[in-house]
């Protein structure tokens, strides 16, 4: 039976390496790919939390979590659809337009 | 009693949802009626919520989940009035670039819905999926002119921005659930004590920070506003921006007053910061736009002395400073929304002899980048001057030094705009569209409200430090 | 009658802003005749305000924050002289104005901003509470703003105009930071209510100096003194109506009437009146310098504006409060008389360049008494009326020998460059084509008028001490042991003036040429603050853009590939913009992580 803190170990691997995904990936997929990393490491973490502590809420959270990530993630293909359209990449270092 | 105090949150919700429906069986000409429907719900939603504060509703609803209490109140005031005066500028802006939808309509009143519940609740389960409702349909605002490649680009980078800070967010909280036991903001902070904690309520101040665009938060804010279309900019500079230094502050002061020196340090210099980039950065720029997300950025660093000083009176003063600073910064974007064509014409130089062109566009501009630089009669001067007096008599007067100093230094880049307004001499161009009925209404409004305030502030002053006597 | 007075411009500035294009050159006439009618309010206010009472009526205006802010207005001697002076000029510039702006394009919108201005400083003049004064003292420098660039298309008009707007602002920093630092210290603005305060000891050590010091800061500012002056020859470029009214008899006074306003403060404080003397007595001196070598007419007018502010100021400083008012009041009419003679002769010789004019004389026959009236009066030679102020001032000084040389050495440089610009301009042979004449008689009337005060205001001495001086009982002292001293002088400028320039075809420079140099630079001081503010905030601000977008970049790829080059050996890797954008948000919040659990 793993401890809490095994729990919590593997949830702050998983946010630093989707971190390391989503900032340094070259196309946009795999950065959204990264962000999902990171947001089940928290929600690894609320689940952990819960379970440990006997208390339900965070069980409920991470329901709330997945759902929202969903739409997160809809949301973020739209856009990359409808840049793709108009620039025709998702290569993060195209995206360039708006400088100072 | 509980769906009762809500309704106003119910109208708006129903309204959108009526306005999505409607879209799909509405022919393409009658679809301005779709704006007018949203502008009717908003302006009930406004109502009701008006009629809260005024009687001073306190109310704790399922279990404390949400409080309504006059702060809520307030900012739920901000975001309604806030995002009225927007609908009223995007209903020409939209029809002229041929994307007067009602998903436009729908997704606004969806933000507006996130952003006042997000202000009214005390439980972090509730403030996220607020949140996220705000963020997501400000993400799909931003990119809304799909023809436009810019306005993709301004959404990715809010979007990227936004999602990662989320994430942050959300990890913090789950450290804060971990260590508390709860996600009630009451019963957080007390348990939360311990380095572990201090890294909770840093990630969790970054995801708020975030959407005020403070330093260095702020990387987005730029090409966000000046890719978005121009109303949205307006909406994601003023009532997002509001919303979430509403919760920031909740969050602070009920939940962890125990560890208060600490965060005013670190709100003092990001506020400080904020200032002296916002400033610094906005000189530089040709494009009005970037300007004013430059500007803006600096006025989310005048805010934030609030949090730095944490007083009463400072908390008062940035409520005060809030509410008419939705009206100079929509003002300030409506009239760019005007401007703007498809190919460009925010920079400097097309503002040239504007006054001669539009002289009602070009005197309500002048109106509110001269509150805006904080010039007497403006509400923007009443604003600073109860900012920086609240962080004289809180012990941060270099603070208040740092904000008169900058202020200055701001004074060369708006007055450099009136000079191209007034003194330009007016290249032959096409006139700009005719403002429309709803248009003029949002403009002229913003223009009365800047200087009624600058003039009798007393009444909102007095409003905000009521507000804030329920907080704790 | 105080409403009278400060609302009637302002009823002028409504009706021109409603009707000016309609009423077209009836707009001037409308809003000459609103300012004149405040003038008979003023001898009412005068009869109503005898020597010694003060008259306060406020209304709460901000009752939350400290203690309560009021709008209202103060009418004690002080303000009610001022006002007067404000009514007077403008009334009499406004009537030339009807002349001299004829057929200006704008000619309604330059009344409308007129009568603003005039509403701002009576407004400013009668302000019972600091943050009303700093209200109507933001507006007036506003109007300014906008007349200094009246002619919009001269791009000269519009940086001079920018130019006034930031130097003056960057001394408003000072006076509002002296207002937050009153306002934390005491809980009131009301001006009676610090002033007693001050002056009954309550109110003492650093935040005493230290607030008359910041008071004072924002004076420099608005009155152009040293080290804040940059912006007062070029707002020359307004209108010389404009010139007149603002930048020499009112608005640039009003420095003056702050410290006026603010006396006990800055006497209980020995510093503050002597950084007050300092200050006065070398701006005195460097503008008078300034003035010397300085070829167009109105520029050296304005330097003598700047030059007689500091005498004023030094006036103040060394305790001759009454003098140092009386300068200003004498100095607002026949300032305002040499501008309004200097538009004659630009109007006539359609030139500024005082080496362009001379012989105009003849063309002349009003204006150029009327210039002599003004440089007599300025020179301080009895019985014009600068000698009952200028020469107590400088006899105020004779303990300190700093300052009486100072003193002594700016009046023999005033009498030097004024009657050089009076020689070239109009004695000798006309050096160039000179088409016009004398104006019409709106533009005479007032000419007279100024030039009969700036011959007779000095004599009524004896009553304006005891009308507003602060010990009226103890006699003005018009004749003292230096009294010949400084006439000696004065004439001996007179004298070298007549002996270099008048008769001389064209000017050489007569200085040794390194001193000539250094002034017609003036003395470097635009150079060095460009150099010193100017060009470092603009740094600044590159520097915050640089960092804020490729900077971030750079460092970002940076770490990128020196993470890459661990595993996959050296490959180019180029992240988005938007990815650095989130990766300084990220090294924001662990350095916030890092600072916190220091400070824990």
């Amino acid at each position: 039976m793993p401890s809490l803190g095994d729990f919590l170990a593997v949830g702050a691997g998983l946010f630093v390496l989707g971190l390391f995904g989503a900032l340094m990936k070259r196309t946009a997929v795999a950065v959204l790919m990264g962000i999902e990393l990171m947001l089940n490491a928290a929600n690894l973490n609320l689940v952990a939390f819960a379970a440990f502590s006997g208390r339900i809420s965070g069980q409920i959270f991470a329901l709330f979590v997945i759902a929202l990530a969903a739409a997160e993630v809809a949301v973020g293909l739209a856009i990359l659809l409808s840049l793709f359209r108009s620039r025709a990449t998702v290569r993060m270092d195209d995206i360039d337009l708006l400088k100072g | 009693m509980n769906l009762a105090a809500l309704l106003p949150a119910e109208i708006l919700a129903g309204t959108a949802l009526a306005v999505l429906l409607a879209d799909l069986f509405l022919p393409h000409r009658d679809k301005a009626y779709l704006g007018l429907l949203s502008a009717a719900g908003l302006a009930a939603a406004l109502g009701g919520t008006a009629r809260q504060l005024a009687a001073g509703l306190h109310a704790s609803l399922w279990g404390g989940i949400f409080l309504l209490d006059p702060f809520a109140l307030f900012f739920q005031t901000i975001v309604l009035g806030a995002a009225l005066l927007v609908l009223g500028v995007s209903l020409p802006y939209l029809e002229r670039w041929g994307r007067d939808d009602g998903e436009f309509y729908a997704l606004l009143l969806m933000a507006v819905l996130g952003a006042m519940m997000m202000v009214a609740s005390r439980n972090f389960l509730e403030i996220y999926v607020a949140m996220e409702l705000l963020s997501v349909s400000s993400y799909a605002l931003a990119g809304f002119l799909r023809p436009d490649p810019r306005s993709g680009e301004a959404a990715l980078k809010y979007y990227l921005q936004g999602v990662l800070a989320s994430a942050a967010l959300l990890y913090g909280i789950s450290l804060l659930y971990g260590l508390s036991g709860s996600l009630d903001l009451s019963v957080v902070g007390a348990r939360s004590a311990g380095s572990l904690g201090v890294v909770a309520l840093v990630l969790v101040a970054g995801g708020f920070a975030l959407k005020i665009a403070a330093v260095p938060f702020h990387m987005w804010a730029p090409d966000t506003y000046q890719g978005a279309p121009a109303p949205v900019a307006a909406f994601l500079s003023t009532a997002s921006k509001a919303a979430a230094f509403a919760v920031l502050a909740r969050v602070l002061l009920t939940a962890f007053p125990a560890a208060q020196g600490p965060w005013q340090e670190l709100f003092a210099v990001v506020a400080a910061a904020s200032m002296a980039l916002g400033n610094l950065a906005a000189l530089g720029q040709r494009n009005v736009r970037r300007m004013l997300a430059y500007s803006s950025i600096a006025q989310g660093g005048y805010v934030l002395i609030a949090l730095a000083v944490a007083t009463p009176t400072a908390v008062a003063a940035s409520l005060f400073y809030l509410a008419v600073y939705v009206f100079m910064n929509v003002g300030a974007f409506s009239v760019l929304s005007f401007l703007a064509g498809p190919t460009g014409g925010e920079e400097l130089a097309d503002l040239d002899g504007l006054a001669e062109r539009r002289p009602a566009l070009a005197l309500a501009l002048a109106v509110f980048l001269i509150s805006l630089a904080g010039m007497p009669l403006t509400a923007g001067l009443m604003g600073k001057l109860y900012l920086f007096y609240a962080a004289v008599q809180g012990g941060y007067a270099w603070l208040a030094l740092w904000g008169v100093v900058f202020t200055v230094v701001s004074y060369f880049y708006y007055f450099r705009v009136l000079r191209h307004l007034f003194w330009g001499t007016a290249p032959p161009r096409p006139a700009a569209p005719a403002a429309s009925v709803p248009a003029g209404l949002a403009l002229g409004a913003a223009t009365l409200a800047t200087v009624l305030f600058g003039v009798f502030p007393q009444p909102l002053l007095q409003l905000a430090l009521h507000s804030l006597g329920m907080l704790r | 009658m105080v409403l009278a007075v400060w609302l009637l411009p302002l009823a002028s500035f409504l009706i021109l802003l409603a009707a000016g294009r309609r009423l077209g050159h009836r707009s001037g006439v409308v809003s000459s005749v609103l300012t004149g009618l405040t003038l008979p309010g003023v001898v009412a206010l005068l009869a109503a305000a005898p020597a010694g009472t003060t008259r306060l009526a406020a209304w709460p205006w901000l009752g939350i924050l400290g203690h309560g802010l009021s709008l209202g207005w103060l009418v004690d001697p002080l303000s009610v002289m001022m006002a007067g002076v404000v009514a007077l000029v403008s009334t009499l510039v406004q009537v030339y104005s009807l002349a001299y702006m004829k057929g200006d394009r704008d000619f309604p919108v330059f009344f409308a901003e007129i009568s603003l201005f005039t509403f701002a400083m009576q407004g400013l003049v009668f302000a019972p509470d600091l943050l009303q004064l700093f209200i109507f003292w933001e507006l007036v420098g506003l109007c300014s703003y906008l007349l200094i660039g009246f002619w919009h298309t001269r791009p000269a008009a519009a940086r001079a105009a920018t130019k006034a707007f930031v130097v003056t602002r960057t001394g408003d920093l000072g006076l509002l930071a002296g207002i937050l630092l009153l306002w934390s210290a005491t809980g009131t603005l009301n001006i009676p209510r610090l002033l007693a305060l001050a002056g009954s000891g309550a109110l003492g050590g650093w935040v005493l100096t230290g607030s008359a010091l910041l008071v004072f800061a924002g004076a420099v500012g608005k009155s152009a003194q040293f080290p804040l002056h940059t912006w007062l020859p070029d707002a020359m470029e307004g209108p010389t109506p404009i010139s007149a009214l603002i930048h020499a008899a009112t608005m640039v006074a009003a420095g003056v009437y702050l410290v006026a306003r603010m006396y006990p403060l800055f006497a209980a404080s020995p510093t503050a009146l002597e950084v007050v003397a300092s200050i006065g007595a070398l701006t005195a001196l460097l503008a008078a310098g300034m003035g010397l070598v300085e070829n167009e007419l109105k520029r050296v007018v304005a330097y003598s504006t700047m030059s007689q502010l500091g005498y004023m100021m030094l006036g103040l400083g060394t305790g001759a409060y009454t003098a140092g008012l009386f300068q200003l009041f004498n100095h607002a009419f026949f300032k305002s008389l040499l501008f309004l003679a200097a538009g004659s002769v630009i109007h006539a010789a359609d030139t500024h360049d005082l080496r362009r004019m001379g012989g105009l004389a003849r063309r002349l026959p009003l204006s150029a008494p009327a210039f002599l009236a003004g440089a007599l009066a300025l020179g301080g030679i009895p019985p014009f009326s600068g000698f009952f102020s200028k020469d107590p001032i400088i006899a105020a000084t004779a303990h300190q020998p700093a300052l009486y040389a100072a003193a002594l050495a700016g009046a023999l440089l005033t009498s030097l460059y004024i009657f050089r610009a009076y020689f070239l301009v109009f004695a000798g042979t006309p050096r160039g084509e000179h088409p016009g004449g004398e104006g019409s008689s709106a533009m005479r009337g007032p000419l007279w008028i100024l030039t009969v005060l700036s011959l007779g205001s000095g004599l009524a001495y004896h009553f304006f001490h005891r009308y507003l001086g602060r010990h009226p009982a103890a006699p003005y002292p018009v004749w003292s042991g230096s009294t010949w001293i400084t006439l000696a002088v004065s004439g001996t400028g007179i004298l070298l003036a007549w002996l270099l320039f008048a008769n001389r075809p064209v000017e050489r420079p007569r200085l040794a040429a390194p001193a000539h140099r250094l002034l017609a630079e003036r003395f470097y001081l635009d150079q060095l603050y460009a150099g010193t503010i100017v060009r470092p905030i603009l740094a600044l601000s590159r520097a915050a853009s640089w960092l804020d977008r490729r900077a971030v970049d750079g460092l970002v790829n940076g770490l990128a590939r020196m993470v890459m080059s661990f595993g996959r050996g050296l490959r180019r890797v180029e992240v988005g913009r938007a990815q650095s954008y989130a990766l300084a948000a990220f090294w924001g919040l662990a350095l916030f992580i890092l600072l916190l659990e220091g400070v824990r």
